[in-house]
């Protein structure tokens, strides 16, 4: 479908770009959301970027790269948006938690996250990530892209990616127990 | 936390604060239409109608769609009562130069009939390169042009390439060759018309036109230099005014090269200012000039005579095989074995030792006009992109292949050295040259590798397949070329046993 609806906007019949959005309207807001976390700042996210995908869809020579191409622009508009200020997420640095230190012996963090009480408690933790760490996680576990695919698309050694996801559960593990003092 | 866990979490996350009815289309369609005006064939495409006829249908939409709608309905509503294109800024007119050329100004062409010039001063010593042509074409089958060329040295030699929607051809007087192919395959959509487009011209004559384009346009709009790189210049668009070339209105654009943003190419074939005169109805570049520093001439290039939906004779595109021609007949003898290697390539392309790059068109959408098919006629399944980096040092950069695709450099260029492979039926890719070529061996199977016009090619037959990798040579300057021999040809047998290899 991608392959027609390209080449159809290719022909300059914009009805091409229609099925486009929606194909991919709500995995882009997803991803947007999940890094911006502003329903405004995600659905201007995604438009820019359906606008930018718009005109310059001439230089995309494999329709069957789009969606791996326009996601990554989606991630990366999110991940520019969020860092501009335009709403600061409220990082775990500016709580002061970012050197709370865990006991060795501690449950391992699979057992912690996955005994939380509700979704709602993660959900909230999961605010707490940086930008680049939520654009990680939802690469990752949104998009299921692999490793390398992250670090590709992100320009980032996959090592770096690994640390992020790292950190992010780290972090996540370290808010659950504060939390739970 | 586990893999499964995690995405459930996310995607409940995400659920749980997606808008219950999520629908940007309005929004963006309405920013479209509001922020530029939409390209002609667009807005006779797009269907405003259909906007009404498949929602009015339907429940109201919200308050906020609702308000989008009405603005999009105001603003094509003034678009249509304007009925031409309103003035235009720079940034806009080189947008649709560039919808254009992709095929969007062919809807608005049944026929066409025009004389095209080219001038280009080719170095420092005032030696020029000249061309005409005389293009002729009725969608949706029927094209033909000829054409003459006097090179650098004064030699000269003429052309001819067409098809009468059975057949497919071109000829080149200082070969004395005609080559045949069944007709060009139609596009994805089963619509050939944009393959037919005059504005190949635009893509593909001259060179340096779609680069200057190019440079123009990251001057006006955004730029994110991770998706794409940046062009090794740049030039400032203005909109200068608007005139008349062959009695069709034109917007006329002045370009001036940015200071400083040239310092990685400055061949003699870099205009430092440019004019283009751009038809204001279909924006086919009409005409255009440019200037070196020092105000001289350096290329010129437009059409002479221009006819767009006026009738054409249909003798015209009656084929007669000139009798002096070797005939080098390239149909397909097979297309059931294109579509196998197509499929065979994308089971290779995981297990190629090179960085692969997916192929540009699909297996019935061959490109036509690039050296490659001088010798094939198959599916081009796939690039290949070593992963080395070849740095060209200052002054000896040059291309392989192409005798006027040279040039000097003032800065370490690098080049990362591309190989193309085409796949099809034995029949499909000439072996004629390979009395000249040399006998290699990859694996267990012997192929042969040879070389035309300067490029490195290997061919070898693999599952009754024949399996052909070429230097790659683009109209730019990126090419194999720059590798020495023993490069090039362990570059080519690396990449052969690579596919060899996969059972």
């Amino acid at each position: 479908m991608d392959v027609e609806a390209i080449a159809r906007l290719k022909r300059g019949d914009i009805g091409g770009l229609e099925v486009l959005v929606r194909l991919y309207q709500v995995q882009a807001f997803d991803a947007a959301y999940l890094i911006t976390r502003d329903r405004a700042l995600a659905e201007d996210v995604v438009q820019a970027t359906f606008l930018r995908a718009y005109e310059r869809i001439g230089q995309l020579h494999d329709a069957r790269a789009f969606k791996s191409w326009f996601l990554r622009s989606v991630v990366n508009g999110a991940l520019s948006a969020a860092k501009s200020g335009a709403r600061s997420p409220l990082s775990i640095e500016a709580r002061g938690e970012e050197a709370l230190e865990l006991p060795t012996g501690e449950p391992g963090v699979e057992e912690v996250i996955e005994a939380a009480e509700t979704r709602e408690e993660i959900w909230a933790l999961l605010e707490a990530l940086s930008p680049n760490q939520r654009a990680a996680v939802v690469m990752r576990y949104y998009f299921d892209w692999n490793d390398a695919e992250v670090a590709r698309k992100l320009e980032i050694p996959p090592g770096t990616v690994r640390r992020r996801l790292h950190d992010a559960k780290q972090r996540l593990r370290q808010l659950l127990l504060s939390r739970a003092i | 936390m586990s893999e499964t866990f995690a995405r459930r979490v996310v995607r409940e996350y995400a659920e749980k604060n997606r808008p219950h009815r999520l629908d940007l289309w309005p929004a963006i369609y309405g920013r479209i239409s509001l922020n530029r005006e939409a390209p002609r064939s667009q807005t006779r495409q797009h269907p405003l109608s259909a906007l009404f006829s498949s929602r009015l249908g339907m429940k109201l939409p919200a308050l906020a769609g609702a308000l989008t709608l009405v603005l999009v309905t105001l603003g094509m509503a003034g678009f249509l009562t304007l009925g031409q294109p309103r003035a235009a800024s720079a940034a806009e007119v080189l947008a649709r130069v560039e919808q254009a050329a992709m095929g969007g100004a062919a809807q608005d062409i049944r026929s066409f009939h025009g004389d095209y010039t080219f001038r280009s001063r080719h170095d420092a010593n005032g030696a020029f390169f000249e061309s005409q042509r005389e293009t002729w074409f009725v969608t949706p089958d029927k094209y033909l042009s000829l054409g003459t060329m006097r090179d650098v040295d004064g030699r000269e030699w003429s052309w001819f390439g067409g098809t009468d929607g059975k057949l497919h051809y071109n000829y080149r007087s200082d070969m004395a060759q005609l080559q045949l192919y069944e007709p060009l395959p139609a596009s994805e959509s089963g619509d050939n018309r944009s393959m037919m487009d005059p504005l190949q011209i635009y893509l593909l004559e001259p060179s340096d036109l779609q680069t200057v384009i190019e440079g123009a346009r990251q001057k006006t709009r955004p730029v994110d230099p991770r998706s794409e790189p940046r062009p090794p210049y740049m030039y400032d668009a203005k909109l200068a005014g608007s005139d008349t070339i062959l009695g069709r209105p034109t917007y006329v654009i002045e370009l001036t090269l940015v200071p400083g943003a040239s310092l990685q190419r400055t061949g003699a074939q870099i205009p430092e200012r440019v004019k283009l005169w751009v038809d204001n109805q279909i924006y086919v570049v009409l005409r255009t000039e440019g200037w070196d520093a020092q105000g001289r001439v350096l290329e010129s290039s437009g059409y002479t005579s221009f006819e767009i939906n006026t009738s054409v004779d249909p003798a015209v595109f009656d084929f007669t095989a000139p009798s002096d021609a070797a005939i080098v007949d390239m149909r397909l003898a097979d297309a059931e074995a294109i579509g196998k290697g197509w499929q065979q390539a994308s089971q290779q392309a995981p297990f190629a030792l090179f960085t692969v790059a997916e192929p540009s068109m699909t297996s019935l959408g061959l490109i036509p006009g690039r050296p490659i098919f001088y010798e094939a006629r198959g599916t081009v399944s796939q690039m290949f992109q070593a992963e080395v980096v070849i740095k060209v040092p200052p002054s000896t950069w040059k291309v392989r292949g192409g005798k006027y695709n040279t040039g000097d450099s003032d800065s370490i260029t690098e080049v990362r050295p591309r190989l193309v492979m085409v796949q099809g039926s034995p029949s499909s890719i000439s072996t004629a040259a390979l009395s000249g070529g040399k006998a290699v061996q990859i694996g267990n199977i012997t192929g042969h590798m040879y070389k035309r016009d300067g490029l490195h090619i290997l061919i070898f037959d693999r599952d009754g397949t024949r399996i052909m990798l070429s230097e790659l040579v683009y109209p730019g300057f990126q090419s194999a070329g720059s590798l020495d021999e023993q490069s090039v040809e362990a570059l080519m047998l690396k990449a052969a046993e690579s596919l060899q290899s996969v059972k």
